[in-house]
């Protein structure tokens, strides 16, 4: 037969539509699907890289922990990979033992070598996450004992070892596949693009297929160790915006809305349930401290700026915009945390006083941009244009000339990294459910401190309070330290918290067990 | 060949600005034009029109619309009929602005390419092949995005995605033109190149650049609009009908979010739609005869 150009391109075109065809082909109709709609906060799915609030999601499903909590409780750990734990008296040394049936999703029995070489690899990797394990020491006196020590008193590892970044891989297949725990591991592990195609943890899930932006797609674990069984033959996540989340889960399409504002939850009828409650999300202001930085950060890094910015706000108003369930943020600590403030602590609009110290400031017709997420960014329902608008009329109220300067995500977030705002509106989620992620997050010289322009030394009381509510172990005596701490931040630092929105998820009657988590926002393993 | 005088006639008259193609005969001419005179009273008039600061947050939230505010107020207690009125000062002046940048670039590249011609010629009508290979919201979308979200920038963003459609046609006008006794007579004459294409054949180009300029407003806004819809317009608390529309697509239930603002695009684009198509058919009656027949 004579290869004619247009026999080639007849076989091109069958070949390309019989693959269409065996790919896109009919899905088995017994195979019972979870479909969840959220907006990705995604990097990857490999929990040593992966901090983001749906990689935990599904990284939570994948892989276990050592310990972790059940339904929407942050409070109370529960076994995981470990059966029973134990601290010592001050704080610095944690023993777990291991479940004796924990097997990974291949039949591989759980070690401690799997627990010592993920921690290590997380720590090493020098990843987003890897500061969860800072002054952390892991080793294993024996296969199924684990022993975490830390220099000084740290009674938040129990809380930190529930995190889904330091789920615990399956040493020997992540070797294989260019994982390392060596001390160069930041340089030398080549396992993040293996670990996108599959998962290799113990958990009652298995990663099917991973796409960054569109959807990942999880399956039955069908040899899972645990007693409580996987729901579902298979959970697809997919990256949806809130308004087309709203009409698919209210028509039937999709299984659970995962990001809907309180607004946006109203009236979505009768054919689904809505699951309320607080978001651990706390939206805030800041004024830059690096008084280098620009004219008008020469301004704003004068503590009196802040108070005219601090007293301007009608926080009311933020609450209302941000719908029913949310509250005044009275601290950066959100309300379900040991030592979060209360209502009555909270900072009220005061004018006069904001006009006194805008006069006292000097900055008056210096302008001032506010840096946030612009392109229709918004996390919990709430825009964060919008809430830059209303922040912007109050700031404008009582004299400052402030420009809204919103970037989309990719350009606005590394500015706020690295301290290249003179104001900022952002967000903070906590990394480990526990109140030490406020204090070693917002403290002078710390991450977010640091992003502030907010340099070590700067404000000793503050900086003492760290110190001691970082070593505390008596709990009555760490919520004092944590409130102590957050009214002298009220008092002198930067950061303006604004509002704690609620969290709200709507799910399709026939989805059990859905409640929402301060960490991995649904946890899927629960699902029924 | 031997031409009737009433062919001739017909020609003429059909050639004739202000006859039967006038614009003030067209129905539809005269709608756009009302229209469009009406938005561009609101947007010089706005703070007298408009009921409100369209800024101020004083209102509830999530009002229908009612006696107190026609067109209800947003998810930010704003009234929507003040935004909507404030809206034009920026959709209107910004999409005038940005066909006129997008003609004068676009003419330049093109009058330029079709006078020189040879390398010149096939280098810049790649360039525009490569515009043309692109839908144009998402070549505008990726400027706006690396210039950073700000109307300016959208304008900027929507002009390098614009002026290749000013550039294909003066370049194929030039071509023509420049064919004509009366331009090789002025380079006999010693005519620079700049008197030839300033001078000699500039006049060729005015109608149908006009023409396409008066269609190609309504497009602008649209854009411009999609542009802001996307949030790399105009910023918030800027009252934009394209921004305005995307918190209505939040708002699903809330109708009237992103009705109103979206009704004020839709009228301004037909508009300036029906203004371009009179435009046409009175200063280039051959295209438009050709588009009837």
């Amino acid at each position: 037969m004579k290869l004619t150009f247009k026999r080639v391109l007849g076989v091109v075109f069958s070949v390309a539509l019989i693959s269409t065809v065996a790919v896109t082909g009919p899905v088995n109709a017994a195979t019972k699907t979870l479909l969840v709609e959220h907006v990705f906060q995604l990097t990857s799915t490999d929990p040593g890289r992966s901090f983001e609030q749906t990689g935990n999601m599904i990284n939570r499903a994948l892989y276990e922990t050592l310990l972790t909590y059940k339904g929407g409780d942050a409070s109370t750990q529960v076994p995981g990979l470990a059966t029973k734990w134990k601290a010592n008296a001050n704080a610095t040394r944690f023993t777990f033992t291991l479940n004796k049936n924990a097997k990974f999703a291949d039949g591989t029995k759980v070690t401690s070598a799997d627990v010592v070489f993920s921690l290590n690899r997380l720590k090493n990797i020098k990843g987003n996450p890897s500061s969860l394990m800072a002054g952390i020491t892991v080793s294993a006196p024996n296969a199924s004992t684990v022993v975490l020590t830390t220099e000084k008193p740290t009674p938040q590892v129990l809380s930190i070892v529930t995190s889904p970044s330091l789920g615990i891989l399956n040493s020997k297949v992540a070797k294989a596949n260019g994982a390392t725990d060596a001390a160069d591991a930041s340089t030398t592990d080549k396992a993040l693009e293996f670990l996108k195609t599959q998962s290799i943890g113990s958990g009652p899930y298995t990663l099917r297929s991973f796409n960054l932006t569109s959807e990942v797609v999880l399956q039955k674990n069908t040899k899972y160790w645990g007693a409580d069984k996987p729901g579902y033959d298979r959970i697809v996540v997919r990256n949806v915006p809130v308004n087309v989340q709203r009409l698919n889960v209210i028509k039937g399409s999709s299984s659970i809305a995962a990001d809907l504002s309180p607004d946006q939850a109203e009236g979505v009828g009768s054919r689904v349930n809505v699951v309320e409650g607080k978001a651990s999300n706390v939206f805030f202001l800041y004024l830059s401290a690096n008084d280098a930085f620009s004219p008008a950060t020469a301004f704003t890094s004068n503590p009196k700026c802040v108070e005219a910015a601090r007293y301007a706000i009608n926080y009311n108003k933020i609450v209302r915009y941000a719908g029913t369930g949310a509250i005044q943020a009275p601290g950066i600590i959100p309300s379900f945390f040991s030592g979060a403030l209360k209502q009555k602590d909270a900072i009220k609009q005061d004018t006069a006083r904001a006009k006194a110290a805008f006069d006292a400031c000097g900055i008056k017709d210096t302008p001032v941009e506010i840096g946030y997420w612009g392109d229709g960014g918004a996390v919990n329902g709430l825009n964060f244009g919008s809430l830059a608008a209303l922040v912007d009329e109050d700031l404008r109220a009582v004299g400052f000339k402030t420009r809204l300067k919103g970037a989309p995500i990719a350009v606005s977030l590394p500015l706020y990294r690295e301290n290249k705002e003179e104001m900022g509106l952002w967000l903070w989620g906590p990394d480990w459910p526990d109140s030490t992620n406020y204090t070693e997050s917002f403290s002078p010289g710390t991450k977010v401190g640091l992003r502030m322009g907010w340099l070590e030394g700067s404000d000793p009381v503050i900086e003492d309070l760290r110190a001691k509510a970082g070593v505390e172990t008596n709990n009555r005596k760490r919520a004092t330290l944590f409130r102590k701490w957050q009214r002298e931040m009220n008092k002198r630092s930067p950061l303006i918290p604004l509002v704690q929105p609620a969290a709200i998820l709507v799910a399709n009657k026939s989805v059990r067990g859905v409640s929402d988590h301060p960490i991995w926002k649904i946890n899927l393993t629960e699902i029924k | 060949m031997k031409i009737s005088k009433n062919k001739t006639a017909k020609i003429a008259k059909e050639a004739k600005p202000g006859n039967s193609n006038s614009i003030w005969r067209q129905p539809l001419a005269i709608v756009g034009v009302v229209t469009i005179g009406l938005w561009v009273v609101a947007a010089i008039f706005a703070p007298w029109i408009a009921p409100y600061d369209p800024l101020s947050q004083d209102a509830d939230k999530f009002v229908t619309p009612s006696a107190k505010h026609w067109m209800g107020t947003d998810e930010l207690n704003r009234d929507i009929l003040s935004r909507v009125i404030y809206g034009a000062r920026i959709s209107l002046p910004y999409s005038l602005l940005l066909v006129v940048l997008s003609a004068a670039i676009g003419s330049i590249i093109g009058g330029i390419s079709g006078y020189f011609g040879g390398k010149v010629d096939a280098v810049i009508m790649r360039i525009t092949d490569m515009f043309f290979a692109f839908p144009a919201i998402v070549l505008a979308m990726a400027v706006a995005a690396a210039l950073g979200p700000e109307i300016r920038n959208a304008v900027i963003a929507i002009t390098i995605v614009a002026w290749p459609v000013y550039a294909r046609l003066v370049r194929g006008l030039i071509l023509n033109a420049k064919q004509n006794d009366y331009v090789t007579a002025s380079a006999l004459l010693g005519s620079s190149s700049s008197r030839t294409l300033l001078v000699d054949l500039r006049p060729n180009l005015s109608g149908p650049v006009f023409v396409l300029a008066a269609l190609e407003v309504g497009n602008a806004l649209l854009l411009l609009s999609g542009l802001s819809f996307l949030g790399l317009g105009a910023q918030p608390p800027a009252a934009e009908w394209g921004s305005m529309v995307s918190m209505g697509a939040v708002n699903f239930d809330r109708w009237w979010v992103g009705l109103f603002p979206g009704l004020a695009i839709l009228t301004a684009v037909l508009a300036f739609n029906f203004i371009g198509d009179a435009l046409r058919d009175a200063l280039d009656p051959r295209t438009a005869k050709a588009l009837r027949d």
